[in-house]
């Protein structure tokens, strides 16, 4: 997880050069399915440590210490927050990338960003989904900053 | 399609605006709901005009407005107040007006340095190109547009790390200036 936003970062870094909309559709198309593919995984790993937490704040102070000597350093309470917050840095450098998509492709990405990765992100906003930390909200509404902002008038979100 | 996410974005973003979670998310939101008031259309945006107005002037007017905490959030809301009062505007209407020059006696934005250079652009393109906003009869308006031109020029002119213009801003307040001494 820590390779993968090390990538994406460097991703946001290197669009932020480009002025025109000079990568190739493939490249472009490429991806945003790899963030997509990444969104989903990260949605699935972020339901994973909900349960763990909620697991153990659930538990008696007792039951929580046997837990946290029997299992390993990454099922520990506090590590699995820290990992939330490392989930939550991929979420917000794709939120990053797809900002910077719209602004210079516009029409050619939103219907690829509006499936793949978007639906995320509007679940927290809508209020369908609630939010774990304080920044699924936050990154939700900069998400939506941006469509609004950038997309076509032929959307169809 | 688009018009329909417009306005149920602009719904959400003014509940997150009224009771924000944090200064992020109302700063966020707020900007947000400039940004939808800039592409809505007119009859959309008549609709929810008394609503977001308020929730600008709550911002703007709350007591610690321009705290350090609340500062640049503030002047995001300041930032949807010029886009509403440039893209919403109505000729012979008396509110639009009042927004206008409310928005104008608001600058310069001095805290979140990407606003000011966004709006202070917004106001100079907006003066070459004659909005009709600006240069209606109302002298008052005129008069705080010129006002707030020379304002931000001051106040640039007092602090060189005052970012709260652009290249493309400096150019464009050059050209500003150059038609005032005309």
């Amino acid at each position: 997880m820590v390779a993968t936003h090390y990538i994406y970062k460097q991703i946001a870094k290197a669009i932020d050069f480009l002025n025109e909309p000079v990568l190739s559709e493939q490249v472009v198309s490429d991806l945003i399915n790899s963030m997509s593919s990444s969104i989903t995984f990260l949605t699935e790993e972020k339901k994973k440590v909900v349960i763990k937490v909620k697991e153990l704040e659930d538990c008696d102070d007792q039951k929580k210490e046997e837990i946290e000597n029997q299992y390993e350093e990454a099922n520990n309470l506090m590590h699995s927050k820290l990992f939330f917050e490392k989930l939550n840095y991929n979420i917000l450098v794709i939120m990053d990338i797809c900002g910077k998509l719209l602004k210079l492709y516009g029409p050619k990405v939103e219907g690829l960003i509006g499936h793949g990765i978007i639906p995320y992100y509007y679940n927290f906003f809508s209020g369908t989904e609630a939010p774990v930390l304080d920044s699924d909200l936050l990154y939700a509404v900069c998400i939506v900053d941006d469509l609004l902002e950038f997309s076509s008038q032929d959307v169809s979100y | 399609m688009f018009e329909r996410f417009v306005q149920q974005a602009t719904l959400k973003l003014m509940e997150y605006a009224k009771k924000p979670a944090s200064t992020s998310i109302l700063q966020s939101a707020v900007f947000g709901l400039g940004t939808a008031c800039r592409r809505m259309n007119s009859q959309s945006f008549m609709q929810i005009r008394d609503d977001i107005l308020q929730i600008i002037s709550n911002i703007v007017t709350a007591k610690d407005a321009f705290s350090e905490s609340k500062a640049e959030a503030t002047e995001n809301a300041i930032g949807a107040l010029g886009k509403i009062a440039f893209f919403q505007f109505q000729k012979n209407d008396k509110i639009s007006e009042e927004v206008m020059l409310k928005f104008l006696q608001l600058l310069p934005l001095k805290n979140d340095f990407e606003e000011a250079q966004m709006v202070h652009k917004m106001l100079l393109e907006e003066i070459l190109k004659k909005n009709e906003a600006l240069f209606s009869t109302n002298q008052d308006i005129q008069n705080a547009a010129i006002k707030a031109v020379l304002d931000i020029n001051k106040a640039i002119a007092a602090d060189s790390e005052l970012e709260i213009l652009n290249e493309e801003g400096k150019a464009l307040m050059t050209q500003v200036l150059q038609q005032m001494n005309k």
